[in-house]
Formats: C-alpha cells, sequence, structure tokens
C-alpha cells in the first residue's frame, strides 16, 4: 500500500515535470502577480496529486492538469472579486490602424513582451483566461473549452473578443507601455552599476 | 483576400497547419500590411511570452517537497501509530478510571467485614487484603503521628463534632453494625429516633457520643456501612474558654476560703448573716464553674456524632411500576449523573494516582523518539 503510494508519487512527479512551467505561467498570467500565482499553482498541484488516482487514461494528462489549474485560478479570482472595466470588450468597431501598428513594430521585442504581459493583466479573468490559454500556452479550441468548463464557441468568442481588447490597449497605451519599459530598463541598469 | 481572412488564417499560420498555396498569400499579405503585421506580431509574442522567463526553484522544491512528504511512507505508518497510541491512552485511561471505581465500590465493603471480625483479619478474596493491610499501614501511620500531639492536646481543649448521612438498602443490617461499631469503641448512643418516611420507608437519626480518640476509626468505619451521602466535621477550639473559667474558679475558691476564716471570727448575727449569704452565692458560683468544665471535659473527651441511616428502597423494579415516564426519566438522569460524578471522580483519582508514572513514560517517549530521530540522521 505504501509502497504503491510512493510509486504513484514518482510518477505523478515525472508526468508533471515537463508541465510544471505550463501550470506555473498560466497561474502568473491569470493571477497577474506572482505571491497569488505561486499560491494558485501549488495549490493546482496538490489537489493533483490527491486526485491523481481518478485521473484515467482517457484524457490527456496535460488537459487534465490544465482544467484543475484553470479552475483553481479562477476560483482564486471569484474570492478576488475585482472589478474589471467591460467597456473594452463592448467597443466592437475597434480597427487596428497601420500607423499605430508599424509604431509598434518598431519597439524591441523586450519592450513588445513588456507590454504585453501588461495588457493581458488589464482583461477580464474569463476573457483573460481563454487568451492565455489559447494564445500563450497553444491550447486548442477544445481542450480550452474543457479546462474552462465552456463550450468551445464561447472560447473562440472570448479569444476573439480579449485579442481585439488587447490590440486596443497595447496600441492606445504603447507609450505608456514604453514608458513603463523604458523606466523598468534605466531601474535595472541602476541596479546592475550599484 | 482582405484583413479579416488572413486574421482568420492566423492561427493556421503560425502552426504552420497552412497548405503552401494559403502561407504564400498570407506572407505576402503580412508584408505590406502593417495591421495585420501588428496582429501577428502579438500572437507570435504571445507564444513566446514566457520562453525567457524561468520557473523559481523554490517553488518547484516546495511543491516536490509537499508531493514527497505527502507520500512518505513513515508517515502514513505515523499517522497510524498516532491513532494506535490515542486508542491505547483512551483504553488506558477508561481502564484506569474502571479499575479506581472497582476499588471505591470495593472500599465500601471492607470496613463491614470488620463488623464480623477483627480489623484487618478480614478474609476477602482478591486485591482486598492488599487493600485492608494499606488501611491499616494509614492507620498506625496516624496514630503514630497523633502520638506527639496527645501532650500537647493535654492543654488543648477541642470539641470535635461530626454530622454524618447515609442511605443503605440493607437497613436492619446496617443498624446492628452501627451499633456494635459503637460499642466495641467504646461510645454510647445518647439519642435515637426512628421514623417511617411516606414511601414506606425508615430513618433513623442517631446522637451518638464516642471517645475523641476513636472517632477517626469510627467515622471511617461507619463511612463503609451504607453509602455515603453527608459527612461534615467540626472542630471546635475552647482551650481559652475553659483556662478562664478555670481561673475563674480558682478565684471562687480563694474568696471561699477567706469567707470561711471571716466567718471564724465573726462576732456580731449581722456579720454571720452577711458572711453566709456571701458564701452560698460563692458555693453556687463554685458549683455552677465546676459544672461548666467537667461539660466541656465531657465534650472533649467524647466527641458528638450525628449519624442519620436512611433507608432506600431494596429492588429498582418495585417502584418502576408506580413510576410515571417522567419520574422514569427523572431518576434515570439523576442516577446516570450521579454515576457520572463518580466516574469523573475515579477518573481524577486515577490520574493523581497515576501521575508519576504518566510523568515516566512520557519521559521514556521523548527519550525513545530522540533516539530514534538520531538514528535516522545518520
Amino acid at each position: 500500500m505504501a509502497r504503491g503510494k510512493r510509486a504513484d508519487a514518482q510518477q505523478f512527479m515525472d508526468l508533471v515535470a515537463p508541465l510544471e512551467r505550463k501550470v506555473y505561467f498560466t497561474c502568473l498570467h491569470l493571477m497577474t502577480n506572482r505571491e497569488d500565482a505561486e499560491d494558485c499553482a501549488q495549490d493546482a498541484l496538490q489537489k493533483a496529486y490527491e486526485r491523481f488516482h481518478t485521473f484515467r487514461g482517457d484524457s490527456q494528462f496535460s488537459t487534465w492538469l490544465y482544467t484543475l489549474t484553470t479552475r483553481v485560478c479562477m476560483d482564486a479570482l471569484r474570492k478576488r472579486r475585482e472589478i474589471y472595466s467591460l467597456d473594452l470588450l463592448r467597443e466592437e468597431g475597434f480597427e487596428v490602424s497601420s500607423d499605430e501598428a508599424e509604431l509598434y513594430l518598431q519597439l524591441e521585442e523586450k519592450d513588445r513582451k513588456a507590454a504585453l504581459r501588461e495588457g493581458i493583466k488589464q482583461l477580464p479573468p474569463d476573457f483573460r483566461a481563454a487568451l492565455v490559454l489559447v494564445d500563450l500556452q497553444g491550447l486548442p479550441y477544445q481542450e480550452a473549452a474543457q479546462a474552462l468548463d465552456v463550450p468551445e464557441g464561447t472560447v473562440k468568442s472570448r479569444v476573439n473578443r480579449a485579442r481585439k481588447a488587447l490590440y486596443k490597449i497595447l496600441l492606445e497605451n504603447r507609450e505608456l507601455f514604453l514608458g513603463d519599459a523604458r523606466l523598468n530598463d534605466e531601474r535595472r541598469e541602476r541596479n546592475e552599476l550599484s | 483576400m482582405n484583413c479579416h481572412d488572413i486574421e482568420l488564417l492566423l492561427d493556421q499560420y503560425l502552426g504552420g497547419e497552412l497548405i503552401e498555396e494559403q502561407q504564400r498569400v498570407v506572407e505576402e499579405h503580412i508584408t505590406a500590411c502593417a495591421s495585420c503585421r501588428f496582429k501577428l506580431t502579438v500572437l507570435e509574442d504571445s507564444r513566446s511570452l514566457d520562453e525567457d522567463s524561468e520557473v523559481p526553484a523554490s517553488f518547484t522544491s516546495a511543491w516536490q517537497q509537499h508531493i514527497k512528504e505527502e507520500a512518505n511512507p513513515v508517515k502514513q505508518g505515523n499517522r497510524a501509530l498516532r491513532w494506535l497510541s490515542m486508542a491505547a491512552v483512551l483504553v488506558l485511561l477508561m481502564g484506569g478510571t474502571y479499575l479506581t471505581g472497582q476499588q471505591r465500590r470495593s472500599a465500601h465493603l471492607v470496613p463491614r467485614s470488620t463488623d464480623q471480625a477483627s480489623y484487618g483479619a478480614g478474609a476477602q478474596p482478591g486485591i482486598m487484603p492488599a487493600m485492608e493491610e494499606s488501611g491499616d499501614m494509614m492507620m498506625s501511620m496516624r496514630e503514630a503521628d497523633q502520638a506527639p500531639k496527645e501532650a500537647e492536646k493535654a492543654a488543648e481543649k477541642i470539641i470535635r463534632t461530626v454530622r454524618m448521612e447515609l442511605s443503605t438498602r440493607t437497613f436492619e443490617e446496617d443498624q446492628e453494625a452501627i451499633r456494635g461499631l459503637v460499642a466495641r469503641y467504646g461510645g454510647r448512643i445518647e439519642q435515637s429516633q426512628l421514623y417511617t418516611t411516606s414511601g414506606n420507608l425508615r430513618r433513623l437519626d442517631l446522637t451518638l457520643r464516642v471517645p475523641s480518640k476513636e472517632l477517626d476509626s469510627v467515622t471511617a468505619s461507619l463511612k463503609g456501612v451504607g453509602k455515603l451521602v453527608y459527612f461534615t466535621e467540626s472542630a471546635e477550639d475552647i482551650s481559652e474558654r475553659y483556662t478562664d473559667t478555670q481561673n475563674r474558679l480558682t478565684t471562687q475558691q480563694t474568696k471561699m476560703e477567706r469567707l470561711q476564716e471571716l466567718l471564724k471570727k465573726a462576732e456580731s448575727v449581722e456579720d454571720l448573716i452577711a458572711i453566709e449569704g456571701s458564701i452560698s452565692d460563692t458555693q453556687y458560683e463554685l458549683d455552677r464553674l465546676t459544672g461548666l468544665l467537667r461539660g466541656m471535659d465531657s465534650k472533649v473527651d467524647y466527641s458528638t456524632l450525628n449519624l442519620t441511616l436512611n433507608e432506600l428502597s431494596p429492588i429498582e423494579t418495585s417502584k418502576d411500576q408506580d413510576e410515571t415516564l417522567l419520574e422514569r426519566i427523572k431518576n434515570g438522569m439523576s442516577a446516570a449523573f450521579t454515576e457520572f460524578t463518580y466516574l469523573m471522580g475515579d477518573l481524577v483519582v486515577f490520574l493523581t494516582v497515576a501521575l508519576p508514572y504518566i510523568l515516566v513514560l512520557i519521559i521514556l517517549i521523548i527519550l525513545i523518539r530522540l533516539v530514534i530521530k538520531r538514528r535516522k540522521n545518520k
């Protein structure tokens, strides 16, 4: 019995090892801060281990783990009761203007990614979750739907709207993020110097 | 193809799922269209957003540690061991309490056997002889304690009064036992009143006078007759009052002597009459004081023991027919409560008695754990 459990633990850790990154970063983007993210990721892995015996090979382990992780995060986010402006998502008619796009594309990759991280944080949780699972983690819509426990169509529409909102945030606040990114760079340099 | 069509293909383009033809179209469009290039860049950036970031090592070790702990068979064993030891402690407590109760119950019987035979020679089976022996030991120790105090007590005048109430199912037998006991210790029954109560049960009120030296032995023996319901003991120190009275007596005696001398010298009839009047007054005072002292001495030498013996209905079931359900519940509950208080008492007694053993056991366990830990660390 005890030996069986130990074997289970080893098997579990072997299965989780390649997915650890995904669990961690999913939590990080969903929870938007490191403390909450680590708590949720811990919680999710713990729950996964407790329920490991209920995992049957009929679904992929990664999907199973994503589902658990997403649920833990969404529960935690619901408890947080943050208020997000839905205005972003209401504006249907937003189109990417090529001038702004050009300006954005001139940014360095590092700055673009910093802007992207900030931009994702501004999205409401449901939309952020869909975008993180599909665009960041590269999950197929069907698996993301399973993890989020919503129909596939809903995931698709959420991802689309989340992308639109993200484009808008990125372009309209480009200078703001740029400022942030530059400031961060300067801070980093100063730290390195001192 | 317009921007909207291209946008729909971007996912597949990134996934490399497009056929060559479509892929070329997308690439051509992207080179020309900044908005679509922007969208593709955002998607590409999204996919590789965390590529350069590392999972904190502290996180990895934390969750792995947790899983290992959870799966650790030693801990599992510990859990079982914990339950087992908890069960053992429970059994120990229950057993100890039961045994203490057993001793309490049998302790009631011990003095009854002394009614039939001399002390300590009672042929009780099992643990009883041992118990009686210890009882004897305690008794003799108490006597030894008292011996030196006896000298001081000659000057100390203390009136001890005991009031106790017993209840019994064997009323007649116990009544005889009490009378025999009192006679054996050289006491006497000063007053005896027998009543019949409403439930056709008897009640005996006794006022006993027992030699003070024997009071403790008598009450100890009496506690074994029937069930002790109530017990109080009071000790009144009248030494001061006694000395005062003695002093006053001496004064009066001196006065008497002087008056008698005066009487002899008296010459006139008036003087004689006056002196004789004084003498009779003094004699009265002398008698009164002597009586007081004697009374005090008697109270000091013979303690008063007010004893009430209540008869209990012989068998519970005979009562049941007359009792209403509510009464039965009430009686049952009060009986249960009494039992419970006894049980709690037994538990406290057991814990107190077993305290040294428990302490030794705890120290042993700690030591064993330390040894095990040290061995494990090696």
